[in-house]
């Protein structure tokens, strides 16, 4: 976005090359810090619409560091923070319970940086449009949409997008990943998603043996499309409902195996969402509180199970600034 | 609309010194799994090759399911599929007071690229220090390789061991 300015930091010359270089082509005014003691220099310069930050060491575990970077975000609320890391998704989540400003995180594999993920990232965050799947594929590509009303019909929304991805050429095993993806969304739509006028949670303490039709203003959507390289599957509800620490603390919670592993307080089980998380490569949930959710699950078909395994998971929550007052993301 | 794959279906056997569960399907909050803790005190087999997904709320109704079985009901589990194996690697007691003794483990061909899901026993690779043993590619013979992360595929033999 033209004159918004941005700072990128990451010690890896390739990582800042390829960064410089995807952000610059967003019309943004871009620096780069090459190691810490640099960005420290410019993070000293004041306010700057976007910080881009590699959240390895030393940032992650110096508590100095911690310290700094949440004091940045409470000095000036209306920047942005986006941190990149390497490390496996089971370290870095857990870190999100305590640190509210780790809203987004990229995932770095391989590849230093995946420019398409930080133009996207940057440009959402910027702009301050958030919506819409489209934004993680190639230019053209038209998602089909499915309605989601009732639960007795769930296993003909699942049908859809399992049936797409056999068109697509998918194996068993993704072919699953993709279904047990679109079965824990729909769920959530039907069942967790809705509120009565009150705020309250509506039909999430029945059992999901209980059917549900809903209301013609509680209806779902369902959205998927493929651009070759990622399937997209997209769950949209109009309430809005889901909060960073819901989804925080339902992952956490999933991390440790125990006791605690399955919830008994509502009528499902409470680990669709960790579910969802385990199948797919990039995860992000966009929220206009009390107006609209739109979860997004990109799965990508160029790995094989084994690298897919192996590689870190981007996660990224974004929250529309109207509704958080203190500048958003 | 595409018409909905097979849903869940369970069978079972009585055999002279156990008896036979067999599970095909999606195990999900249509899954009726009563017939299985409605069994007697013979051992129990359960045959899962025809599982093809388990959603959260289903895992939660295994789960149930599964404590039910008496304690002293010998359990186990057969050819159980990638799916299965997922389960039991994630979620702790999945298996209940049962023992997993055979499974299947999707094994891919570097040379050239087959793809086949390998039934393998727990106790071989239990002995083989908790790894699957050496495959052979039905095609070219080369050795295949298994199309997951081994250590992690492999958790819920070394947690037994």
């Amino acid at each position: 976005m033209r004159g918004k300015r941005i700072l990128f930091f990451d010690p890896d010359p390739r990582a800042r090359r390829v960064a410089e270089r995807a952000l610059a082509a967003t019309g943004s005014i871009v620096k780069s810090a090459i190691d810490v003691e640099d960005l420290g220099k410019l993070l000293d310069e004041g306010a700057w619409d976007l910080l881009m930050l590699s959240f390895d060491p030393p940032l992650r575990d110096d508590p100095s560091w911690v310290e700094r970077l949440s004091g940045y975000e409470t000095r000036f609320p209306r920047t942005k923070m986006v941190l990149h890391a390497t490390e496996p998704t089971e370290d870095y989540l857990p870190l999100l319970a305590t640190r509210p400003w780790l809203r987004n995180i990229i995932a770095k594999n391989e590849d230093p940086l995946e420019p398409d993920e930080l133009i996207i990232t940057a440009e959402k965050l910027l702009r301050q449009d958030l919506f819409g799947l489209q934004k993680y594929l190639l230019w053209g590509v038209e998602p089909y949409r499915v309605e989601i009303r009732d639960s007795r019909l769930k296993q003909d929304y699942i049908a859809e997008v399992a049936s797409y991805a056999q068109t697509l050429g998918c194996n068993e095993r993704m072919v699953e990943l993709v279904e047990t993806v679109a079965d824990e969304l729909i769920t959530n739509a039907i069942y967790n998603a809705p509120r009565s006028s009150d705020g309250e949670p509506k039909y999430a303490r029945l059992s999901r043996r209980e059917p549900v039709e809903l209301a013609d203003d509680e209806v779902g959507q369902l959205a998927f499309a493929c651009d070759g390289d990622y399937i997209a599957i997209a769950q949209i509800d109009p309430f809005g409902a889901l909060t960073q620490d819901t989804v925080v603390s339902y992952l956490n919670r999933c991390l440790v195996k125990g006791p605690e592993q399955i919830s008994e307080a509502s009528g499902g089980a409470g680990i669709g969402l960790y579910r969802v998380f385990q199948s797919l490569s990039k995860f992000i949930i966009n929220v206009d509180p009390g107006k609209r959710t739109e979860v997004i699950c990109l799965l990508d078909l160029r790995l094989t199970m084994k690298r897919f395994r192996q590689a870190a998971k981007s996660f990224h929550i974004f929250i529309a600034d109207s509704a958080s007052g203190a500048g958003g993301p | 609309m595409a018409a909905p794959r097979p849903s869940f279906a369970i069978d079972i056997a009585h055999h002279a010194d156990h008896d036979l569960v067999t599970m095909s399907g999606v195990v999900d909050e249509n899954a009726d799994l009563a017939p299985l803790v409605q069994l007697g005190t013979k051992p129990i087999r359960v045959h899962l090759r025809g599982v093809r997904r388990i959603n959260s709320f289903g895992v939660r109704a295994w789960m149930d399911a599964i404590r039910r079985v008496p304690i002293t009901t010998q359990l186990s589990f057969v050819h159980c599929p990638p799916p299965v194996v997922d389960q039991c690697n994630m979620v702790q007691g999945f298996l209940g007071h049962g023992k997993l003794d055979s499974f299947y483990a999707p094994m891919t061909c570097a040379e050239c690229d087959e793809q086949i899901d390998q039934l393998f026993e727990t106790e071989v690779c239990r002995a083989n220090g908790g790894k699957l043993p050496a495959t052979p590619c039905p095609r070219c013979g080369r050795p295949m390789e298994v199309d997951d992360l081994e250590e992690q595929y492999l958790l819920f033999v070394r947690d037994t061991m």
